[in-house]
């Protein structure tokens, strides 16, 4: 059974102007392991499919079921612990609190998940040497580069060790060169095992992947699956990802 | 997140915006040093009358002579009184509820002991006096009947002057001299501390009424055995106002006053005297409630306010919050957490403003300070009420945002 299940997803939008139908009946399938990167133009759904994936949103109609579990039958609490537990979020903005310093801020997951202020604050200093941050653990947001402050919200997106990290257009506010960093990190957590999925519209990302959905108007159209691209400049052929295959079309 | 933790960050956002989270609790603050000062200055004022009705003696009334009118004309002070120790005994045997009735005359002079001069207040009483006022010989004894009858040259001296003319030795059998009479120290008075005018009640020297009339006070007194006032100590206090209506009505007709003639005598509720003080604090209180109410709302509404602006303010934070697993209800405990901070916060620092208050005022008005530890705790308690009570909506507010949307805002 695959990690995330989509039946006729789909998510509506009710304006006083009419409907918006930000997802129509989309049927997809991720395995876990995969790294599956999102493309599409502005508008397509790309995001509403993250969300709803990231039970930040619920749909409108069709189901999903992340790790096998219908999440149509939980309730807020439930769900709150699913985003917590199962679920790391990387957002295009950061979104770091600025006050906060750099182990605070990836902290952050476990202040909900009842883990007591030693284990938190041993739990983010590791992620944030997975990061590669850890001499940055007392820098504040404002005292780092964009890519450093990506890489605190991605350690954020680790302290929990979940199965899922979804980010929508993470590389959308760096520059090219800072972007191939956080694409060999992304690659470096898939390696290791983390199923990771990336909304890009920017084809250079996307090569880094090991499947591309594509989408527009809400719906899905294209599914391919490629040899990814290596972000640290290896060698493509050496260090294959778990779920790298070589490109297939696996729509009809 | 564990209540310290929680109570940690709100404590951080607070610092974060210091000034405005200062102005915030500013209405809680004046709101809560009312209150303390309002309760300090009535447990404080209530503590003085206490204190004053103790040391002037319980239920108490002073009658004192005025409005002498021989033949139409009326005579100066220092002339002879329209009271006489008749009337005192008048008194005590025919006003219902009365325990002591005592005559007195009270002169200043000069009391010489082996070359040390000291002016001192001399008071030509009679035993009555000492029930009257609840006073007591601390050495020695009070005057005999016969003393006081035939005027015997007797005093008992006030521990003021006591420690003056004797330091520490015994002054009982010594003489000393006032205006060139010899007087022998039987007895020592106790303690009595300071009057509610602030003059020391022990600088005295009590003398026998007689021997007041004929060796001190001059003639008039003598001739026609008046006394300067009465003492008048009722045994209940709601026998009081009857009381002193049927000594008026006495003394009117001992001194045969027409029907339309003023009185030539003035009474006094010496406990009507301390109780307005209280009345007054009391009106002091009763506006600082008022201000203290008024406040407290104020602050309360303020605290709202600010807390809106501030789950505005963090939306973002909020929606991230959400997204990695906050629950709605923490997002409700940690604002709610932090507005009761803020208030408490409020609370704590209007104790001590208050306290600065209360003692300034304990300080000039010359009554103790006195706050108990429980009004600090409702103080502080209630501002912490404020505080959940008005930071409710704003963080429900913040409970019932859609990370999406939150997310979003800028
Ligand atoms: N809250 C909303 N209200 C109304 N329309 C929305 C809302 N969120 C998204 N949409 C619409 O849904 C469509 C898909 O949006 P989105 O998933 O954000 O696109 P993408 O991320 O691919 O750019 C767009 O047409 C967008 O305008
Ligand atoms: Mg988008």
């Amino acid at each position: 059974m695959a990690l995330i299940e989509a039946r006729g997803l789909t998510r509506i939008h009710h304006l006083d102007s009419g409907r918006v139908v930000a997802l129509d009946h989309v049927d997809l399938d991720i395995e876990a392991g995969d790294m599956v990167a999102v493309m599409g133009p502005s508008g397509s759904g790309k995001s509403t499919l993250m969300n709803l994936i990231g039970c930040l949103d619920r749909p409108s109609g069709g189901s999903l079921s992340l790790d096998g579990m219908a999440t149509a039958d939980l309730d807020a609490n439930a769900l709150a612990a699913l985003r917590n537990r199962k679920i790391g979020f990387v957002f295009q903005q950061f979104n770091l609190l600025p006050r906060a310093d750099a182990a605070t801020n990836a902290e952050l997951p476990m202040l909900y998940a009842g883990v007591d202020a030693r284990t938190r604050r041993r739990r983010a200093l590791d992620a944030l040497a997975r990061v590669g941050l850890a001499d940055r653990s007392h820098h504040r947001p404002m005292q780092l580069s964009g890519g450093q402050q990506q890489r605190v919200a991605i350690a954020r997106a680790l302290v929990n060790d979940p199965r899922l990290l979804l980010a929508d257009e993470p590389t959308g506010a760096l520059d090219s060169r800072t972007a191939l960093d956080i694409l060999a990190l992304f690659q470096q957590l898939n390696r290791d095992g983390m199923t990771v999925v990336l909304v890009t519209h920017d084809p250079e990302v996307a090569r880094h992947a090991a499947r591309v959905v594509r989408f527009r108007d809400g719906r899905i159209v294209g599914d391919t699956r490629q040899v990814p691209a290596a972000a640290d400049g290896s060698d493509p052929g050496g260090g294959l990802p778990p779920m790298a295959r070589p490109e297939t079309a696996v729509l009809p | 997140m564990s209540f310290a933790e929680a109570l940690r960050s709100a404590l951080q956002a607070i610092a974060a915006n210091a000034m405005r989270s200062m102005l915030t609790m500013l209405g809680i603050i004046i709101g809560v040093a009312a209150v303390i000062a309002m309760v300090a200055i009535g447990s404080g004022a209530r503590a003085r009358v206490t204190d004053q009705i103790r040391s002037l003696g319980a239920n108490l009334v002073v009658i004192t002579a005025g409005n002498v009118q021989v033949g139409g004309v009326r005579l100066g002070a220092g002339a002879s009184s329209s009271l006489t120790d008749e009337d005192a005994r008048a008194i005590i045997r025919e006003v219902d509820g009365v325990v002591a009735s005592a005559p007195f005359i009270r002169s200043q002079a000069q009391v010489i002991f082996e070359g040390t001069n000291w002016s001192t207040g001399i008071q030509a009483i009679d035993n009555d006096f000492f029930a009257a006022r609840e006073w007591d010989v601390a050495l020695g004894r009070m005057f005999d009947p016969d003393e006081l009858r035939r005027g015997e040259i007797v005093a008992i001296l006030g521990q003021t002057v006591a420690a003056t003319l004797f330091g520490s030795e015994s002054p009982l059998d010594r003489i000393v001299r006032v205006r060139n009479t010899p007087f022998r120290v039987i007895g020592v008075a106790a303690p009595k501390g300071q009057s509610a005018f602030g003059q020391d009640q022990d600088d005295v020297i009590f003398v026998p009424l007689e021997t007041g009339r004929r060796r001190i006070m001059g003639r008039n007194y003598a001739r026609d055995r008046s006394v300067a006032s009465i003492f008048v100590k009722f045994e209940r206090e709601d026998a009081m106002a009857n009381g002193i209506e049927e000594t008026r009505a006495l003394l009117r007709q001992r001194h045969r006053l027409g029907e339309d003639a003023e009185d030539d005598f003035a009474i006094r509720n010496l406990t009507d005297v301390a109780n307005t003080a209280t009345a007054s604090a009391r009106t002091l209180s009763f506006l600082l409630a008022a201000v203290a109410a008024v406040s407290l709302l104020v602050g309360g509404i303020g605290i709202m306010n600010i807390m809106l602006v501030s789950v505005t303010e963090r939306t973002r934070e909020i929606g991230l919050r959400l997204a990695v697993g906050a629950r709605p209800r923490d997002i409700l405990t940690q604002f709610l957490i932090e507005a009761t901070t803020l208030a408490s916060l409020g609370g704590a620092l209007g104790v001590a403003l208050g306290l600065g208050i209360a003692l300034t005022i304990a300080r000039t008005a010359g009554w103790p300070m006195l706050v108990s530890p429980d009004s600090i705790l409702i103080a502080v308690g209630v501002s912490g009420l404020v505080g959940v009570f008005f930071g409710f909506y704003p963080a429900s507010r913040a409970a019932s945002l859609d990370p999406i949307e939150a997310l979003r805002r800028e």
